[in-house]
C-alpha cells in the first residue's frame, strides 16, 4: 500500500539546515493499522506529510498504492490525494460556515460526482459515525469529539485506501478519545489501511504495528500478530455502538 | 461546479461583511468616478448622426481677402459667406445641401395670455430637413419650390410648440414672429443630435430650440446671425442688411451629401474652382488650402472635444487604478485569512486550478456588486455634474450600453486585481496552514 524508500526531507533558512526525515524507509501493508510515535520534532508529522502528498520531500522514492509519486504534477497529486487517501487531524479542520453535509461533502465535489452519488456517500459516512441526524448543524453546534466523527466521515466519504490520522484524539478527552480510537479500530477491521501519529503510548499499543521514529529515522517497530489478542485495553467502559453520541 | 463556488463566494461575502463591503465600494468609488467621466466623454465623442455621418460634408474655404505676404497665411474659414453660399450651391453633384444659420427674434403667442419672448430662430433651406434627417411630429417642410416662392412658413421645434400650443398638432396654424405672420408646417419629433455637429460654432452641447424659417427669406426678414460667431474679413461697404450680404462676412453653414469618393472629389474640385474664379476677381488671394470634410473628421478639425476631457478622463482611470490597488491588498487580507480552510481543500483534493477557480468566482462576484455600486455613484455622479455644469444636460444620461460596461468594467478590473491574491492562496504551503488551524 505504501512504501518509502531513503526519503530524506530537509527544511532550509538561512541559517539553520533541519533534516526532518534522513534516510527514512518504511512498508505499509494493505489493512494495517500502523501507529507512528515519537517525541515532538522527531519527524512523524513530517513523514504523514509526505505520505499524504502533502509536502514534497527532497530524496528517496515513495510509491503509494502502486503509483510513483516523486514527479507528480499537482493535479495528479491532487487527484491521488482525493481517491487514495483519507486525512484526519487533530483540531479537526471543519469548514465552520458549512453543515455537516457540505462538510463531509467537500472531497466528493472534487472527485466530480453528480448529486445523487453525494449524497448517497455523505448519508453513509455520516450514518457510520453516528451523526446521521444532525446533517444540518454547523461544526459549532457540536462537540469536540463529535467534530472529530464529522471529520473521520468526510474522510470516509471518499472510500479512500489509506486513512491518514494525525493525533487525531489530540484535542479530546479521553472518553471521546476512547470511542473516536474504537471507530478508527472498526472501520481499519472494515478493511481500510490506517497509520496515525500520536504521542501517547497507550493509543500507540492499540494498532497492530508500532514505529518509533527519532531523529527522521525509523528507530524501533513493534508488531502484535493478533488483533484480538495483543490489543490493550485503554479504557474499563464496554465499547459504545458506532451510532452513540459521543 | 460554478453554482457549489458561486454558493462558496456568497458564504465567504457573508462572512466578512466588513472587508467585503470595503473591497466593493472601493472598486464601487473607482468605477462610479470612471463611467460619470466615461459617459459625458463617451456622449461627446459619439457619433451624432451614424445614419448619415458616412456621407455628409462640409468644408472650410480659404478665402482671406490679403495676400500672406510671407506667411502661410490663415486658417480657411469654417464658414460661409451668403454670396458665396448662393454661388456654390448652384452645382447639382450633391444629393442634398443644407444651408442654415441661427439667429432670434421675438415670439408673440397668439391668444394663449403668454406675453412674447425671444428664442431662438434658425434660417434654413429646405435641404437642411432632408440632409440632416430632421424627424417630424406633426407635418413636414416646406419645398425648395415653396422656399422660392418666398412663402412665410415655419417649422416649430417641438419645445416651441409645446409652449405655443400645448404640445398639439399646431399645422396650419399661424405664428408671428417678428413682425411677421408665418404658417405652421411642421413639428419637429425630438432631435438632438450630440455633439450639434451642424452647428458648431453656438455650442457643440445643446439643443436646438424655437422655430426654423426659410433661408429664402434671409435677404427679406433682416435677421443677423445670433448665438454664433460670424467672421469678416473688412467693414461692409456701405450701410444696410443688403450690403452686409455682400460683404466678406462668413456665418453661413454649408453641408452637403455625398455618396462616393469621386464624389467627394469633384466637390473639392468644385471648391477649387470657384477659388480660382473668385481670386481672378481680385478675391480669395489667401493660399490654396481649401479643405473638404467629412462628419467625422470635422469634429476632429473643431476640437469638439477638449484636451482637457481626455486628461479628466485620464485622472478617473488613474483614480480607478489606485482603487483596485487598494483592492489588492484588501483581497489578500481576506484570502489570507481563510489559508486554513484553503488549505484543507487542497488536502482533500482541491487542485490549485480548482482553488484558483473557486477565488475567481469570488472575485468576480465581488467585481458584480463592485459594478453596481459603481453604477449607482456614477448616475449620482452624472446628477451632480448636471447641476454644476447645465449646458452638460445633453451629455449626463447614462445609457444601457455604458451602464453595462460600468458592470463588466468594474468585474475585469476586480478580476484582474484579484489574479494575484488569487495566485497567493493557491501557493500556500498545505501541511503548514492545516496543523495553524
Amino acid at each position: 500500500m505504501l512504501s518509502m524508500s531513503h526519503v530524506s526531507k530537509i527544511f532550509q533558512t538561512d541559517l539553520i539546515e533541519t533534516h526532518a526525515l534522513r534516510d527514512f524507509s518504511l512498508d505499509v501493508h494493505d489493512g494495517e493499522f500502523v501507529a507512528v510515535t515519537g517525541p515532538s520534532g522527531s519527524g512523524k508529522t513530517t513523514f504523514l506529510n509526505i505520505a499524504g502528498l502533502l509536502d514534497p520531500f527532497d530524496s528517496g522514492e515513495y510509491i503509494l498504492d502502486g503509483v510513483n509519486v516523486s514527479h507528480l504534477s499537482d493535479d495528479e497529486a491532487s487527484n491521488l490525494r482525493n481517491e487514495k487517501i483519507g486525512f484526519i487531524f487533530q483540531s479537526f479542520n471543519l469548514i465552520p460556515d458549512l453543515n455537516l453535509f457540505d462538510n463531509v461533502d467537500v472531497p466528493l465535489r472534487y472527485r466530480g460526482f453528480n448529486a445523487a452519488e453525494r449524497k448517497r456517500r455523505i448519508e453513509k459516512a455520516l450514518e457510520t459515525v453516528g451523526l446521521a441526524g444532525r446533517m444540518r448543524h454547523l461544526p459549532s453546534q457540536l462537540s469536540g469529539g463529535q467534530q472529530q466523527r464529522v471529520a473521520i466521515a468526510r474522510a470516509l466519504a471518499g472510500e479512500p485506501k489509506i486513512l491518514l490520522a494525525d493525533e487525531p484524539t489530540g484535542n479530546l478527552d479521553s472518553l471521546m478519545a476512547r470511542q473516536v480510537l474504537e471507530l478508527l479500530e472498526s472501520i481499519n477491521e472494515a478493511g481500510s489501511t490506517i497509520i496515525m501519529v500520536t504521542h501517547d503510548a497507550d493509543l500507540a499499543r492499540r494498532a497492530r504495528r508500532n514505529i518509533h521514529v527519532l531523529d527522521g529515522q525509523v528507530d524501533d517497530y513493534t508488531a502484535y500478530d493478533s488483533l484480538a489478542v495483543t490489543r490493550p485495553a485503554i479504557a474499563q467502559e464496554s465499547t459504545q455502538p458506532k451510532s452513540a453520541s459521543l | 461546479m460554478f453554482a457549489y463556488h458561486f454558493r462558496l463566494a456568497w458564504l465567504s461575502v457573508k462572512k466578512t461583511p466588513v472587508l467585503s463591503s470595503l473591497i466593493v465600494c472601493a472598486i464601487g468609488l473607482g468605477i462610479g468616478v470612471c463611467i460619470s467621466i466615461l459617459t459625458v466623454f463617451a456622449l461627446m465623442t459619439s457619433d451624432p448622426a451614424p445614419e448619415i455621418s458616412a456621407q455628409v460634408y462640409t468644408y472650410k474655404l480659404q478665402n482671406q481677402e490679403i495676400l500672406p505676404g510671407g506667411s502661410d497665411g490663415d486658417e480657411p474659414s469654417n464658414m460661409v459667406g451668403y454670396r458665396d453660399v448662393i454661388n456654390l450651391q448652384a452645382f447639382d453633384l450633391p444629393i442634398r445641401q443644407s444651408i442654415h444659420y441661427q439667429s432670434a427674434a421675438v415670439i408673440y403667442p397668439e391668444g394663449s395670455g403668454q406675453t412674447p419672448f425671444t428664442d431662438e430662430v434658425r434660417l434654413a433651406n429646405a435641404g437642411f430637413f432632408s440632409l440632416h434627417r430632421v424627424p417630424f411630429r406633426y407635418g413636414g417642410h416646406w419645398s425648395a419650390e415653396e422656399e422660392a416662392r418666398g412663402l412665410y412658413q415655419t417649422v416649430l421645434t417641438r419645445d416651441l410648440n409645446e409652449k405655443l400650443f400645448g404640445g398639439n398638432n399646431s399645422v396650419g396654424e399661424k405664428v408671428r414672429i417678428g413682425s411677421r405672420l408665418f404658417d405652421v408646417v411642421g413639428v419637429l419629433d425630438e432631435f438632438k443630435p450630440t455633439p450639434l455637429y451642424f452647428e458648431l460654432d453656438g455650442g457643440a452641447f445643446r439643443e436646438m430650440t424655437g422655430a426654423i424659417l426659410p433661408f429664402a427669406l434671409t435677404k427679406e426678414l433682416e435677421l443677423r446671425k445670433r448665438n454664433g460667431s460670424t467672421i469678416c474679413s473688412g467693414d461692409p461697404e456701405g450701410e444696410g442688411w443688403l450690403n452686409y450680404l455682400e460683404a466678406d462676412c462668413q456665418w453661413i453653414h454649408h453641408w452637403v451629401e455625398i455618396t462616393d469618393a469621386q464624389g467627394e472629389q469633384a466637390y473639392r474640385d468644385h471648391l477649387d474652382n470657384y477659388a480660382e474664379a473668385q481670386r481672378q476677381r481680385g478675391r480669395f488671394l489667401g493660399p490654396y488650402n481649401n479643405e473638404v470634410h467629412s462628419l467625422k473628421s470635422w469634429l476632429v478639425d473643431q476640437r469638439v472635444v477638449d484636451q482637457d476631457y481626455r486628461i479628466l478622463l485620464a485622472v478617473a482611470f488613474l483614480f480607478l487604478l489606485v482603487c483596485l490597488l487598494n483592492c489588492i491588498g484588501l483581497l489578500l487580507a481576506k484570502f489570507l485569512g481563510r489559508a486554513g480552510e484553503m488549505s484543507l481543500r487542497r488536502a482533500v483534493g482541491g487542485s490549485r486550478k480548482m482553488i484558483f477557480r473557486q477565488h475567481l468566482v469570488e472575485i468576480s462576484l465581488i467585481g458584480l456588486l463592485g459594478g453596481l455600486v459603481g453604477l449607482l455613484l456614477a448616475m449620482l455622479g452624472l446628477v451632480a455634474i448636471r447641476s454644476l455644469y447645465q449646458n452638460f444636460e445633453l451629455l449626463t444620461h447614462l445609457n444601457i450600453e455604458l451602464a453595462l460596461l460600468a458592470v463588466l468594467l468594474a468585474m475585469a478590473s476586480t478580476v484582474l486585481a484579484g489574479i494575484y491574491p488569487a495566485w497567493r492562496i493557491c501557493r500556500l504551503p498545505i501541511a503548514l496552514h492545516l496543523k495553524a488551524q
